[in-house]
């Protein structure tokens, strides 16, 4: 209602609506939807797990795992908020509770009980030393895998880390699961995963089989157990080690991570996109439908014909379809989609960086679907609004989707015209990333030259329905001259609105 | 807002051009004492499949950063390269970070013990059988040591020195022309959030935003830059729509004032905008 343009009088004035209390409500759902913040932490305090015995610490939300019920941002309803500071002591006390609660809530450190986590080691180096500069085209980040897992636990492994075919067996960490930085990082920030930098070589964290019944790891435990093995470490430390520039290796870029982690918060499983997981394009090869429907129409070719200079843009005559006529009326020509195009490949930021999938039964990462959604991530502070190229090359380097049933658009014909047109040939969403609030853009290459709205008009009427006249079926259009529109332009010929034309069309006398 | 404060300075972490908080004490610090909110980015991970409420650590605006090393309560350190020479050097010198994960880990512990011996006692009284007390610890011996609980703290803490000391890397911030802007309103009290969702540089709140509703959209010009009509009209367009006013600014420029004007909150005028009627 807010954003209600049709009806000017819609929106009152803004002194009014400032003091008007029946649109304090829309002011709320505005800013419960904008600002996070307004999120109110005694609400969700009080919901947490563990939050009767006073929260905070390691103790309070330890039995988080058994206990807690999945706390959901709706469940918890959203705290009122007000226009400004009133200087009242009720005021600065729920201003003050607020941020109390909010202290205990962050003040949590991850813990977990035995069993109930992961245990990885920061390798960096590895893989790069192993695939040596020139990956294996096979598009699993090889040279990016940096953290190996002891063992895959719980649900997050579904999608998350990959044990990675062709290394010889040998070598030391072959059969475990490697993690690309976001995942290393998001696991560490759920709590499921325990960091830790090794202070040996990877041998001694993965002996090779022969030794694992002689040596074992026994001897590294002295006073600090198994921490003389390597530092357990930090959040901080992960954001330090995994967080990089655009094109580091091993690293990932912080608003990458950001949607990352959004995306899987909100259940969807995340990979990072590889061109050599998308399907190859279409073949040329015509289907048998497309063949006939191109003996149908292949006679009107789709490039405008050339008219005279001073017109008429319609040949006078007798058409016995509307086609002929938008035909010869179709001026300017227009885009129309190709399943193979030549377009360079993107470059910078606007390149698709994650494909997304729903989460479904049966998901294998070793296997996965076609995704759901392409997501380009770019820094809303350095990086300006996509020019026609950088877009069109990142339209294009997502794979051939025209609307059809299939892809959920809808059957053919008028009634899905809008499905068609929303759905597009190729779509591919931008995340915005600005210092951590992201936005969603969906982009798609749309062809409006592609729905012809004229057909309907030489469309024949039902069989045996009452109203046809009869009169329609056999109905001619007479195209006159139209030559007092043409002079009411300034005879210069041609410059006449096809729409303008179509009056006279419908109209013959 | 003293400049000497007998605090400990706030350390904001760089990784990548992005400027980390993760301490909470540092954060609550400066929520309350400097006006400065900024986002939180981390999962939370007590509640790890929302993203309505956000745990540490939070991100701070460059701006934000460079206004608190020029008050001197922060120091901005270079972690991409600080942080993990400084892990790889840790040895037995550093008992004090090993002992704080132990800490925390016996504490889980204990107090894990504590709840459970609480529940057995409460099913005790009421004579029924501890269904859920008896499936927690019966767990088969695994090869991990029966004590491997896990802690992940949230700070490096005592791994990093509390104050810029001379081994560190002070890092640099870069902030953007609208600068001038930023710390003008800050200077005057006003809480600010990133604007991308209206559009502008800042939102601009008048205080907490866990209380207030944001007041402005602030968007920064330089003071002779031609400004879009049409730009003016979307902003003051956008903000009446949602009740905040189009704010922009930027310090002014004038000869005699080009030789002193490394205060940038100095000189700032802030114009805000309503739309009237159609």
């Amino acid at each position: 209602m807010a954003y209600d343009d049709e009806d000017p009088t819609a929106t009152p004035p803004p002194a009014i609506a400032r003091d008007d209390s029946s649109t304090v409500e829309i002011e709320d759902v505005e800013d419960a939807e904008a600002d996070e913040a307004v999120s109110d932490f005694r609400k969700f305090a009080s919901s947490l797990p563990g939050a009767a015995n006073g929260g905070g610490g390691g103790g309070g939300a330890l039995k988080n795992k058994k206990a807690a019920p999945h706390v959901s941002g709706k469940t918890v309803r959203r705290g009122e908020k007000d226009f400004e500071s009133h200087g009242t002591r009720l005021q600065e006390n729920a201003l003050e509770t607020s941020r109390t609660a909010m202290h205990d809530v962050l003040s949590y450190t991850r813990t977990r009980v035995p069993d109930n986590y992961m245990t990885g080691w920061y390798f960096p180096d590895h893989w790069a030393q192993e695939a040596g500069e020139d990956e294996k085209p096979e598009g699993l980040w090889r040279r990016d895998r940096v953290v190996a897992l002891e063992a895959e636990k719980g649900q997050m492994t579904k999608s998350m880390g990959r044990v990675l075919r062709g290394a010889p067996k040998n070598m030391p960490g072959w059969d475990k699961a490697w993690l690309l930085p976001e995942e290393a990082l998001y696991l560490v920030e759920r709590g499921d995963l325990l960091l830790r930098w090794p202070r040996g070589s990877i041998e001694d964290i993965f002996p090779p089989p022969e030794e694992v019944d002689g040596l074992k790891r026994e001897v590294a435990r002295g006073e600090d157990g198994d921490y003389e093995l390597g530092l357990p470490l930090s959040l901080q430390a992960a954001y330090s080690l995994f967080i990089g520039h655009e094109g580091d290796r091993g690293k990932v870029t912080l608003e990458k991570f950001q949607v990352y982690s959004q995306l899987r918060r909100a259940g969807y499983l995340v990979s990072r996109a590889s061109p050599l997981l998308d399907p190859p394009p279409p073949s040329d090869t015509q289907t048998l439908w497309q063949r006939l429907f191109s003996l149908i129409s292949s006679p009107k070719s789709d490039t405008p014909k050339s008219h005279p200079a001073m017109g008429p843009l319609v040949k006078p005559g007798l058409h016995r379809s509307y086609e002929s006529v938008y035909h010869q009326l179709s001026l300017i020509p227009r885009h129309k989609p190709t399943p193979n195009p030549n377009t360079p490949a993107p470059e910078g930021p606007f390149t698709v960086a994650y494909h997304v999938f729903k989460s479904r039964p049966g998901f294998t990462k070793t296997n996965l679907p076609a995704p759901d959604f392409r997501i380009a991530v770019v820094n809303a502070r350095t990086t300006d609004v996509p020019d026609l190229a950088e877009m069109e090359a990142l339209l294009d380097s997502t794979p051939w989707d025209p609307p059809n049933a299939r892809s959920g658009a809808g059957g053919p014909g008028i009634g899905h015209m809008y499905q068609r047109l929303k759905h597009g040939w190729r779509n591919v969403i931008v995340a915005v990333n600005d210092n951590g609030m992201v936005s969603y853009l969906e982009f798609m290459e749309t062809a409006f030259g592609e729905e012809k709205l004229f057909e309907r008009f030489d469309a024949k009427p039902r069989q045996g329905g009452k109203k046809s006249s009869g009169r329609n079926q056999r109905a001619g259009v007479v195209v006159v001259e139209a030559a007092g529109a043409v002079e009411a332009v300034g005879g210069k010929g041609g410059f006449l609105h096809p729409h303008l034309l179509l009056v006279h069309l419908r109209h013959p006398r | 807002m003293t400049s000497s404060s007998p605090r400990p300075h706030v350390r904001i972490s760089k990784a990548a051009n992005r400027y980390l908080v993760f301490d909470i004490d540092d954060v609550m610090y400066l929520r309350r004492n400097h006006n400065i909110c900024s986002v939180f980015v981390g999962t939370m991970p007590q509640a790890p499949q929302q993203s309505a409420f956000m745990g540490l650590p939070i991100e701070l605006m460059a701006e934000e950063a460079q206004v608190l090393v020029e008050k001197n309560v922060a120091f901005v350190v270079d972690d991409s390269n600080y942080h993990p020479a400084r892990i790889a050097a840790a040895g037995p010198q550093d008992r004090q970070y090993l002992d704080a994960v132990k800490t925390v880990t016996s504490d889980a512990q204990r107090s894990m013990r504590e709840q459970t011996e609480a529940r057995k006692a409460m099913y005790a009284n009421k004579g029924t059988t501890p269904a859920a007390a008896t499936t927690t610890k019966n767990s088969p011996v695994t090869r991990e040591a029966p004590e491997a609980w896990m802690a992940t703290l949230t700070t490096s803490g005592a791994l990093l020195t509390p104050s810029p000391g001379q081994d560190e890397q002070l890092a640099s911030v870069d902030v953007p022309a609208s600068y001038p802007l930023y710390a003008h309103l800050q200077d005057k009290g006003y809480f600010m959030m990133p604007g991308l969702r209206f559009g502008c540089d800042y939102n601009v709140y008048p205080g907490d935003p866990l209380r207030f509703h944001s007041h402005f959209q602030a968007t920064g010009f330089q003071w002779n830059e031609d400004i879009n009509l049409l730009d003016l009209v979307t902003g003051g367009r956008l903000g009446t729509n949602v009740k905040k006013s189009f704010l922009i600014g930027g310090r002014v420029e004038s000869e005699e004032q080009h030789k002193d004007n490394t205060d940038a909150t100095r000189d700032v005028r802030a114009f805000s905008i309503e739309w009237a009627a159609m």
